[in-house]
Parts: structure tokens; sequence; C-alpha cells
């Protein structure tokens, strides 16, 4: 029970010292009115496009985007942050087992970007007068989690990059980029040539966004076990990849001596 | 002062490169511009796919370089605990930062460059005969009013104390707000007025007009009008913000501090 007690109050204490929330303005600029301005720009552009078809389903799939992007954004700069501070190689240096660790620390990133999607669906609603049945809202909260977790695994494979590389902008400004086109949040699915198809099998999110548009747009809720259940088995290859990659990065971290680069 | 403009671009564009960021910004990201917008328009005419998806998406990748370049150019010195050494330079601070920001802007254009190429040997989207004079006149001074706006950004964002957050939350706003991927006329009313004094919104809107293969001297001087007079107004925005920055340097100490 005292280990389950830690692992909570680490990932709040963590995400406290780093994030930076002493500053609510940083807050309400990085992690509500950027990913806000985000939804806004695409649920614009794709009701012009398409003339408001299947306009719910583009929103609510660009929520879950926001969501993931959030949760996997903050896993990678837990790494980033304890560099800055000049904390990492203590970190890095501890008796504990690190998968742990890095997964307490990620916990409160990913209740934060299951808030923000939550606030950028409401708030695409309202403005676009949409309805979103009370029943899709449950079976979207299931697939919004398995959808997190997996991304979450990818995040952590990339987050492993961080103790080697010092270029932490720029692979998750990649992963982003990669998982706004890959996932096809916002365009039919129809349109994606066969070999970015076969990219999108091993993309996290791409499932998702495919049983949210189902769901909001025509109640269908036939594909959901076997898609959630590819998505939840790829998630799990992701974090074992990444247990692995970070017993490997430490090393290379520590015969590279990178580890506090900026 | 003109020897010592061309040196800071020069070394600017070395400095700005030789971070992995903005080798992505530059290079990668026009790329995932391009293919997002291609795929959201595939089905439209090529007239459209043109007018928002080359164009669009080259001004996306322009906007993109700013603001992960010139936007936080000042912050990023005062960073680096150089921004005072530049400030007391013989050579004016202003001239400096203006070097900078032709620096990044020429990178600006590659990456616009890139999501042309991209699209049109990779898509095969069809190109309008468009009319030289027409295009390079309206190009240029694209060129120009884009430049005064980052002076106007880099100098307003070193009066904040929030350059960071400000740098990061811009980018998709001005994306929304300035119709780089749609017309503003679907914006609601109480937007439009903020478009308007915006300008990369007529920046995009000449250049919409005058890649028309019909483009006449007539249909662009609204847009060219516009933007012209834009250009002045930050001129003074900027100049204002100089002073200061200026004010803050000198009478209060602060250049340096967060």
């Amino acid at each position: 029970m005292e280990a389950v007690q830690r692992f909570f109050r680490h990932s709040v204490l963590s995400y406290k010292a780093l994030f930076g929330w002493l500053d609510p303005k940083v807050y309400i600029f990085v992690m509500v009115l950027n990913p806000f301005s985000q939804l806004l720009f695409f649920a614009v552009l794709v009701n012009y496009v398409y003339g408001g078809e299947g306009l719910a389903g583009y929103i609510a799939s660009n929520a879950l985007l926001l969501c993931v992007m959030n949760s996997v954004f903050g896993i990678m700069s837990v790494i980033t942050s304890d560099r800055g501070m000049g904390t990492l190689q203590l970190v890095m240096s501890t008796p504990s087992s690190k998968a742990p660790l890095f997964i307490s620390r990620s916990l409160a990133h990913v209740v934060n970007g299951m808030f923000t999607a939550v606030m950028g669906l409401l708030f695409g609603i309202l403005l676009f007068g949409l309805s979103i049945p009370f029943d899709a809202l449950l079976s979207l909260l299931v697939i919004w989690l398995v959808s997190i977790f997996s991304a979450c695994g990818l995040g952590l494979i990339i987050a492993t990059f961080c103790l080697w590389s010092p270029s932490m902008h720029m692979w998750s400004n990649l992963l982003a980029s990669l998982l706004l086109l890959v996932s096809g949040a916002n365009y039919p699915l129809s349109v994606m040539p066969a070999w970015l198809e076969q990219v999108a099998v091993f993309m996290p999110l791409t499932r998702g966004v495919r049983l949210t548009k189902d769901i909001v747009n025509q109640g269908d809720f036939s594909q959901m076990a076997t898609l959630l259940g590819q998505e939840f088995l790829l998630g799990c290859l992701f974090f074992a990849i990444s247990l692995v990659l970070i017993a490997y990065a430490e090393y290379l971290a520590r015969v590279k001596g990178t580890m506090d680069l900026e | 002062m003109m020897r010592a403009f061309m040196h800071t671009a020069k070394v600017q564009m070395g400095l700005s490169i030789a971070r992995p960021m903005f080798k992505f910004v530059i290079v990668v990201n026009p790329l995932f511009l391009a293919t997002l917008a291609f795929f959201i328009y595939g089905g439209s005419s090529p007239e459209r796919v043109f007018q928002y998806v080359v164009l669009g998406s080259g001004f996306m990748a322009l906007w993109s370089s700013i603001v992960y370049s010139s936007a936080s150019e000042v912050q990023r010195e005062r960073f680096y605990g150089t921004l005072e050494l530049l400030f007391v330079a013989p050579v004016s601070f202003a001239a400096i930062l203006i070097g900078k920001i032709v620096g990044n802007m020429i990178w600006g254009l590659i990456s616009m460059v890139i999501a042309f190429l991209y699209l049109v040997l990779f898509f095969r989207i069809e190109v309008p005969a468009v009319q030289p004079m027409l295009f390079f006149g309206s190009f240029a001074l694209v060129l120009i009013a884009i430049s005064v706006f980052s002076f106007f950004l880099a100098l307003a964002f070193t009066l904040s104390r929030q350059t960071n957050a400000l740098m990061n939350f811009i980018e998709y706003p001005i994306y929304l707000v300035c119709g780089f991927l749609f017309p503003i006329t679907i914006l609601p009313d109480w937007v439009k007025p903020i478009s308007y004094l915006l300008p990369p919104t007529w920046a995009i809107e000449l250049l919409r007009r005058a890649t028309d293969e019909n483009a006449t001297w007539s249909q662009l001087a609204l847009p060219f009008s516009f933007l012209l007079g834009l250009v002045l107004v930050y001129i003074g925005f900027g100049y204002v913000c100089y002073r200061a920055v200026e004010h803050k340097a000198r009478i209060n100490g602060k250049l340096g501090v967060y």
C-alpha cells in the first residue's frame, strides 16, 4: 500500500515541480489556449472543406489528438525538465527501478491531457452546436484511455532518445507531426495512400481516431472490440520496447556523457 | 552599418540552422504541412488546391519558421547572455535585429520553396501560368511585410516576461485568423476586424490574387494598398516597441533580466 501511495505522491510532486505550475499564465497559454486554437483551426478548416459533413467526428478526433499529444509531450518533458534543472543525474543514479519512476512522473500529464481533451471537446460541441449521445461518450472514454496508453508507450520510446540526444523539441515535434498526419483526424481515411496506411498500422491513434469517427458520426460500435484489442496490444509492445530502451539509453548516456547536454 | 547588417544576416543563418529544431521546422515540417493540406483538399478543383494547399501550406511553413526564429530572437540572445553585448555595440541594435530577421527570412523562403517543389513534383499539382511582374512585385512586398511584422513581434515579445509561452501559442491563432488554409469570409464577423489588422491576412490574399492567370493590377490594388499601409503602421509599432526596449535597458537596467 505504501508503494502505491508513494507512486501517486511522486506523480503529483514531480508534476508540480517540473511543469512550472507556480505560474498559471504559462499553464493557460500552453495547456488551454494553444490546444484550443489548434482544435478550432482544424474544426473551421474541415467544416469549410467538407461542408459540415462528419464535423462532430472530426472535432472529437482532434480532441483525442490533443489529449494524446499533451500526454506524450508531458512524458517527454519529464526528462528534459529534469535536465534543465540539473536533477537528471540524481534521478538516473537512484537505486529505484526507472520504469515505474518515469511512469509515475508521467501519470499527472496523462490526467492533464484527459482534462484538456474533455474541455476541448465541450468547447467544439458548444461552438458548433453539435450533440453526442451519452452512450457514445462512455465508449469514447474507454477508446481514449486505450489510445493514450498506446501513445504514451511510443512517447516513452522517444523520451529515451532524450537521454542521449540534446534535441528533445525536435523529437517531440516530429512525433506530433507524424501523429497529426497519419492518424487521419482531419481527413477521410479513404484519401490516405496505401503506403501510408501501412505506416499507420504501427502508429497509435489510427484506430482510436477511426473508432471515434465511427461512433460519433454513424453510431457504429461493430469494430470496437477488435480495434481496441489491437491498440492495447500495440501499446503493450511499445512499453516493452521502451523498457529495454530506457536501460540502453541510460547506458549510452553514461558512456557518451550526454545526460546533461542541453 | 551595411557591412554589419550583411554579416549579421549571414551569421544568423548559420546560427539558426545549427539548431536541430530549426532544421526540422525548415526542412521536415513543410513536408508534413503540405501533405496534410493536400489530403484535406485532395478532391477539390486544381485552382482551389493551388490557392489553399500550395500557397496555404507554403505560408504556414514561412510562419512556423518565423515563430521558431525571429519572434523569439531577442529572447534567445537574452538566454545566451549576449543581449547586453549586442545592445552596447557601436552598430545600431536595430540594424543587427533586422539583419537577424533577414537571415531567418531567407530560411523561411527556402522552407516555402521546399513545400512548393514537394507538392508540384510529388503530388503533380498544376501550377498556373503567373504574370512575372505581378507575381514577383507582390511577393517582394509580402516578404517586406512579413519582415516588418517579425521585427515588431520580436520586440513586443521582448517586453513580455512570457516569451516562450507566447511563442508556443501564436502559431495556430495566426493560421486561423489570417485564413492561411481557407478564406477569412467564413470566419465570424467579430473576428474579421482582427484579421484585417494583421499583415499575413493581406499577404496571402495578395499572393492568391497575383497567382491568378488573368490577374490585373486593378485586381491586386486592394490587398496591395492595405498591405503597404499595414507595413507603415507596423514600422511605427516596431519603432515604439524599440524605444520601449531601449528605455527598459537604459533606465530600468532590465534588458537581460527575465
